[in-house]
């Protein structure tokens, strides 16, 4: 290790070297948490390059087996959406594309924001650092709070399937009246075919489409959309506590390496997204969305 | 302590000889290998024992060849293993055309069993020695598996599918049954008996004790019942496929696409087998017949799997009104509305242009009658 | 020092005056080490020193253990007799599912490297600690709570699906509280995810200068290969886990043939973590084997690198076999030849380490001690463990054991008959210097074969039952099992008595055990070049590593040994004449006894007294006593 040879000549705090009995582990700790010119080195690492270098490929560790874990999600939505497509077709026309696009654009601010701010901490501007980072709570919060009416909505409009316990007004094994595209087929005066029972008709594709699939595509809508949101919640607190940091001038001094992990993770959510959005909005080919 | 030891499972079935011979190949594998290492393991640890007076200057750190050599050869049995085993499990998974065909349904926690003439049993199978039977399951509620140790046949059975296994029962006797998939509480009473007659017998016994119409009787009633003879039935106005000569024959279908209209998706053929039938009646628009709309419902909880097998067994036993059972012969068209004039009424709703135009495939001449 | 190891020689390869003088005293006049830097629950609690998570794990994992046994207990009583001995069936379904749940998820799984790893992988590559420290702790408060999760599920009911929660008999078809159990199973999940990545990123970043990557011990390969494992494998099961509460709760249908999902789909998800879940048990067994075998035959593990390759192959291809946990469902013959080739080819890599193991006895200097024997009883048994596993990858003759006794015996013969046996080896290996003390060595043998012949007796018949067509998780079974069932009950009595004896021998070790002194085995590898137990930061200095892992060298040992023979015998020489000499001194004395000559006869006595226990200190510390 390259980095380790360092060790003689860096002025690492030795090992406690305690001959009477106290607290070994906290006397070091007082040692270590000294804000000197190299930032808070943790007792263990040797040297900030090696602390640094850790950290930052523990992250990526880290994102890779979060994208495993969406990737069983991943594995689901192709395999549901091989076998029932005319389904996944219809159920994409359901979702608002407007919503949608705003959200992917929302996000992808709040992902340049983000990157602003790790600049930010590099250069050592502490204003910026906390005015970017509050822009990119503002435009996670904003994803969010769209999220949540388009979620709304679908509750309304009785798309959220299996709900009937918690008094939603679904209407799966009806006829599908109650849908957005239905209504705005309604409006335009479209009619539909001959729709067996336990069928929806696609007014956009001219063809029955079996209502328990669709509610498969929106199982995985829900799944797929909520995973993702709970990661931007946990980002959003995360970042919360970090901005009250900075204002603390906690991440000056060389600190700065905090941002660029949460950077990473705030990425990684943004990269989840953009994988999302074509694959549950934009299947169908444009739609209006019905609104 | 009731019961012999017993270390070998009789054999009963054809199969039980192939796969026993791979077990005692197997077997002998493991038991030099396994001989080998407790040899050479205490051979070393009491030559070398501590304080022994032995050589044990220049001791080898690493020998490629030595290690390459013990790598490949594990592999070559491996290879060999693999290979025998395959050609065996292959020769298990393909169902003999000739096989007696009996339903099982498997519930929590019973088997049924229907025969086709009509006979049932319930968690009793009672088959004739010497003859190939096959059997084709499905569950009607969690994942079972179907077992005879004797015969050395299983497989899951499993909700939403149908699963085949085949054997050919060697010996009369009884053997035991076995659910094999944990599916409940009563996982461990899941079990029956296999019973093997002479074929004379086993004849002699379908005719006795529950005697139930034959399961495609029972399918000509759901078939009434539910109003499928209502569009597929010989006087029917709607528009809706013969099944006459559908079983076992290749039929042209369309797998409906969103945007394309349905005149222009080309069709494929598939072979219009159970699980094809199965679906066509639970999941009617993933499949649609080509040349038809994809109007018919699904019948998805409205009929048992146990119903679904008996409108099966009924549509087998429609035939081409040539009298043969399904038209392989004569270029897997025979029995669709509008290709000749010979089985079909309704000779103006498609034809034969028709289809070509409408799927790609050219329909085969058939010879009118 | 009539106690077991005594009638050896004293071989410690550093006298107990050498402990670095950096260590310190307490209070009490103990050495300083990271048991007693600071006290207090809370110290425990909220520690960040590796050493005393991993002890924080070795302590709940143990208690799970015991769950889990209790499980097992009671399966294997009730099966005494055929219609059931001891509870209903449906008792008896939920303790098998207890039995798989509580062991695989928080015995097996966690043990070596959440116990051993933590604890060693840091000293055996010169760190402090491990990269992450607070994580680490972290990801032990995750065990516990996914383990409270999992306790308080089983108390209140339990859950009859098996290990495996099979859709749609878990998401459907049984009641209970599953859902608790699924995320308990989930947290459990994340907290070896977090100990995978925390290992990964120390290997990869903390290793003293000049430990290059041939030069990391097995243990340390083994622990790396697991976790890549765990961060790969452990969040697809997760989601799948948690797909299963959101089936149940909200009758996704995802799993439901019903609903237009598939049973099957479950399946394939829960293998694709699962399986290699089954290397992520057996790779850090291997791995403790590799350094209790060159330890105790003196001698460098034959094939270094074939077998830390082995490893990293293993890892790999465990990902590409899961389907043949399936062949009995409608998978098609193309996917089930495909899944069945890559199953044999798995085998290879383990087989290499079985020869490679078995060759570094040559020419060794073999000494049985206790961890030797448990690592002698791994070979055995996980060469039975992974031949049979051949049956189950060969199709042809899966279809007949697939969902057997056969099945249940194999996997035991490599989760039990193998990790286990390598756990109980690396802990009798490790066990000084995590606690500074010697266990007797004469009840570690017995309770190590004490467990051989135990398990053996159990596992063995179960092949037999199952060839002979014994489906697994049946309450009662046909009578024609009956001698094999009591039998195999026979033997688990037995392997219990090998698990409860090194409780008791271990636990009385801990206040009377002998002090090991740094280096009890005279091993090779970094950590026993700390003191026993290690201070809080492990190493005064960050060592530099100039060598490879396994200097050792049977020929210069048995010539030391041979040496420090005579010197103990020379010792007792003349221990034996300094006796006589102060019997016939006070003899002497006696004869003309005098007021002026008692302080005489007094100091005679003290110092044939100290003497005598000079004799017995060396041959207390002496490991390898014949």
């Amino acid at each position: 290790m390259a980095t380790k040879t360092k060790v003689s000549e860096h002025s690492v705090a030795p090992p406690p070297v305690t001959t009477s009995y106290q607290d070994a582990h906290e006397a070091h700790g007082d040692h270590d948490h000294g804000h000197d010119d190299h930032g808070p080195l943790m007792h263990h690492f040797d040297d900030m390059v090696q602390q640094r270098e850790s950290i930052t490929i523990g992250m990526w560790t880290f994102l890779m087996t979060e994208i495993m874990m969406f990737s069983g999600l991943f594995f689901c939505y192709a395999f549901f959406r091989w076998k029932f497509h005319d389904a996944f077709m219809l159920g994409s026309q359901q979702l608002d594309i407007n919503l949608g696009t705003g959200n992917t654009f929302v996000l992808l601010a709040s992902s340049m924001t983000m990157a602003m701010a790790v600049h930010c901490a590099q250069i050592g501007d502490r204003k910026k650092l906390v005015a970017y980072m509050i822009g990119t709570l503002i435009f996670g919060g904003a994803f969010l709070g769209i999220k949540g009416i388009e979620w709304s909505a679908d509750y309304h409009e009785g798309m959220v399937p299996h709900f009937q316990a918690f008094g939603s007004r679904g209407n799966w094994d009806e006829t599908g009246q109650t849908w957005r595209t239905s209504h705005h087929a309604h409006e335009a005066g479209l009619k539909a075919g001959p729709t067996p029972e336990g069928y929806v008709w696609d007014y956009k594709h001219k063809k029955p489409v079996k209502s328990e699939e669709v509610k498969m595509y929106f199982m995985l809508y829900f799944c797929m959309t909520g995973l993702h949101a709970i990661h931007m919640v946990a980002g959003a607190l995360i970042l919360l506590v970090m901005i009250l940091m900075a204002m603390n001038g906690h991440f000056g001094n060389g600190n700065d390496q905090p941002i660029e992990i949460f950077g990473l993770y705030w990425h990684f959510v943004d990269i989840v997204w953009v994988f999302l959005f074509p694959l549950l909005y934009l299947i169908a080919g444009f739609h209006p969305g019905g609104h | 302590m009731q019961g012999s030891i017993s270390i070998w499972p009789e054999q009963a079935s054809v199969q039980a000889g192939p796969i026993d011979n791979i077990m005692h190949l197997l077997n002998a594998v493991t038991f030099i290998f396994t001989a080998g290492i407790f040899i050479a393991m205490i051979y070393f640890v009491v030559r070398y024992r501590r304080g022994a007076k032995v050589d044990r200057s220049n001791p080898p750190l690493e020998h490629h060849v030595l290690e390459i050599t013990w790598s490949v050869i594990p592999m070559i049995i491996c290879l060999v293993i693999f290979g025998w085993s395959t050609v065996v499990y292959y020769q298990n998974k393909v169902v003999p055309k000739d096989a007696l065909e009996i339903y099982v349904v498997g519930k929590q926690w019973m088997w049924k069993l229907q025969h086709p003439e009509g006979r049932w049993e319930m968690n009793t199978l009672t088959v004739p020695k010497g003859r190939n039977v096959k059997l084709t399951m499905t569950s009607e509620d969690v994942i079972h598996a179907f077992f005879i140790p004797e015969f050395r046949v299983k497989s899951d059975v499993i909700p939403g599918r149908y699963t085949q296994i085949w054997f050919n029962a060697t010996k009369t006797g009884t053997f035991r049954l076995f659910c094999a998939e944990f599916c409940g509480t009563d996982h461990s009473r899941m079990i029956g008996k296999v019973v093997v007659l002479e074929p004379s017998e086993y004849e002699s016994w379908l005719q006795t004790g529950n005697v139930n119409q034959s399961l495609s009787t029972k399918g000509e009633q759901l078939f009434r019942q539910h109003g499928c003879s209502g569009c597929h039935g010989a006087n029917s106005n709607v528009r809706a496929p013969y099944l006459e000569g559908l079983y076992g024959a290749q039929r042209p279908i369309q797998i409906p696409q969103d945007g394309v209209p349905l005149e222009r998706i080309p069709a494929k053929v598939i072979t219009a087998d159970n699980r094809y039938i199965h679906d066509a009646i639970v999941l009617p628009v993933n499949e649609v017949a080509a040349g038809f709309k994809p109007i018919m419902p699904s019948f998805k909880g409205k009929l048992s799997e146990e119903e679904i097998v008996q409108i099966i067994e009924y549509i087998k036993t429609l035939k081409t009104s040539n009298g043969t059972h399904n038209g392989s012969s004569s270029g897997g068209l025979q029995g669709y509305p509008g290709q000749g004039a010979g089985n079909n009424k309704r000779t103006s709703d498609i034809g034969a242009d028709d289809i070509r135009a409408r799927t790609g495939i050219n329909p085969a001449p058939v010879k009118v009658q | 020092m009539v106690s077991t190891p005594a009638e050896g020689l004293g071989l410690s390869s550093r006298p107990a005056e050498e402990v670095p003088a950096a260590q310190g005293l307490t209070p009490q006049g103990e050495t300083i080490n990271y048991l007693n830097a600071t006290t207090g629950i809370r110290s425990w609690l909220f520690t960040l020193d590796h050493k005393r998570i991993a002890m924080l794990y070795l302590i709940s994992v143990s208690l799970m253990f015991i769950v889990g046994g209790t499980a097992a207990g009671m399966v294997r009583i009730d099966l005494l007799d055929p219609q059931g001995f001891l509870i209903s069936p449906e008792t008896y379904n939920k303790m098998f599912s207890a039995h798989g749940i509580v062991m695989v998820f928080f015995f097996i799984i966690p043990a070596i490297p959440a116990i051993l790893g933590n604890f060693f992988v840091p000293m055996m590559i010169g760190a402090k600690d491990l990269a992450f420290p607070k994580i680490n702790l972290f990801s032990w408060y995750l065990y516990i709570v996914g383990a409270l999760l999992v306790l308080g599920a089983l108390a209140s009911g339990g859950v009859a699906t098996g290990w495996t929660f099979y859709a749609p008999l878990s998401s459907q078809y049984t009641t209970g509280p599953i859902v608790f159990v699924a995320l308990g199973v989930f947290v459990a999940g994340f907290s070896s995810i977090l100990t995978g990545l925390n290992f990964i990123i120390t290997v990869h970043k903390m290793r003293a200068p000049g430990m290059t990557w041939f030069r990391l011990p097995l243990f340390v390969w083994g622990m790396y290969a697991t976790s890549l494992l765990q961060i790969l494998g452990t969040p697809v099961v997760a989601i799948t886990i948690l797909l299963l509460a959101v089936e149940i709760v909200f009758k996704a249908g995802v799993f439901d043939a019903t609903k237009g999902g598939d049973p099957v789909l479950f399946q394939h998800l829960f293998w694709f973590y699962s399986h290699p879940a089954v290397y992520i048990m057996i790779l850090p067994g291997m791995a403790i084997i590799s350094e209790v075998i060159a330890c105790f035959s003196r001698k460098p593990v034959f094939g270094y690198r074939f077998i830390a390759f082995s490893s990293m192959a293993i890892a790999i291809l465990s990902f590409l076999v899961w389907g043949h946990h399936m062949f009995t469902t409608d998978q098609s013959p193309l996917s089930a030849i495909v899944f069945s080739i890559i199953s044999f080819l798995v085998a290879i890599p383990s087989a290499i380490k079985v020869f490679n193991w078995t060759a570094t006895l040559y020419k060794g200097s073999v000494r049985l001690n206790t961890p030797m024997i448990y690592a002698l009883g791994f070979i055995g048994l996980f060469t039975i463990g992974g031949l049979t596993g051949l049956y189950l990858s060969s199709l042809a003759t899966d279809i007949h054991l697939q969902d057997t006794y056969f099945v249940v015996a194999h996997f035991h013969y490599v989760m039990v008959g193998s990790t286990v046996m390598a756990y109980m080896a690396g802990i009798h290996y490790w066990w000084p210097k995590m606690t500074g003390r010697m266990y007797p060595e004469g009840w570690g043998r017995t309770a190590a074969v004490t467990l051989f012949v135990g398990f053996s007796l159990t596992f063995m018949p179960q092949f037999i039952a199952g060839y002979c067509g014994m489906p697994r998780r049946y309450a009662m079974y046909d009578p024609e099992y009956h001698v094999m069932n009591v039998l195999s009950t026979a033997g688990a009595t037995v392997m219990a008595l090998g698990y409860i004896l090194p409780v008791f021998y271990l636990l009385w070790s801990l206040k009377w055990g002998e002090r090991a002194g740094p280096n009890p085995w005279r091993a090779t590898g970094l950590e026993w070049q700390c003191p026993s137990p290690p201070t809080t930061f492990n190493f005064d200095k960050t060592p530099i590593v100039t060598i490879g892992p396994y200097a050792y060298s049977a020929e210069d040992d048995e010539i030391q040994d041979a040496r420090l023979d005579m010197e103990r015998a020379e010792m007792e020489f003349a221990a034996a004449r300094a006796k006589i000499a102060a019997d016939r001194e006070r003899m002497q004395l006696e004869e003309g006894h005098s007021p002026e000559n008692e302080a005489v006869i007094a100091q005679a006595v003290t110092g044939n007294a100290k003497s005598a226990d000079a004799t017995g200190a060396t041959g207390k510390e002496n490991p390898y006593g014949n």
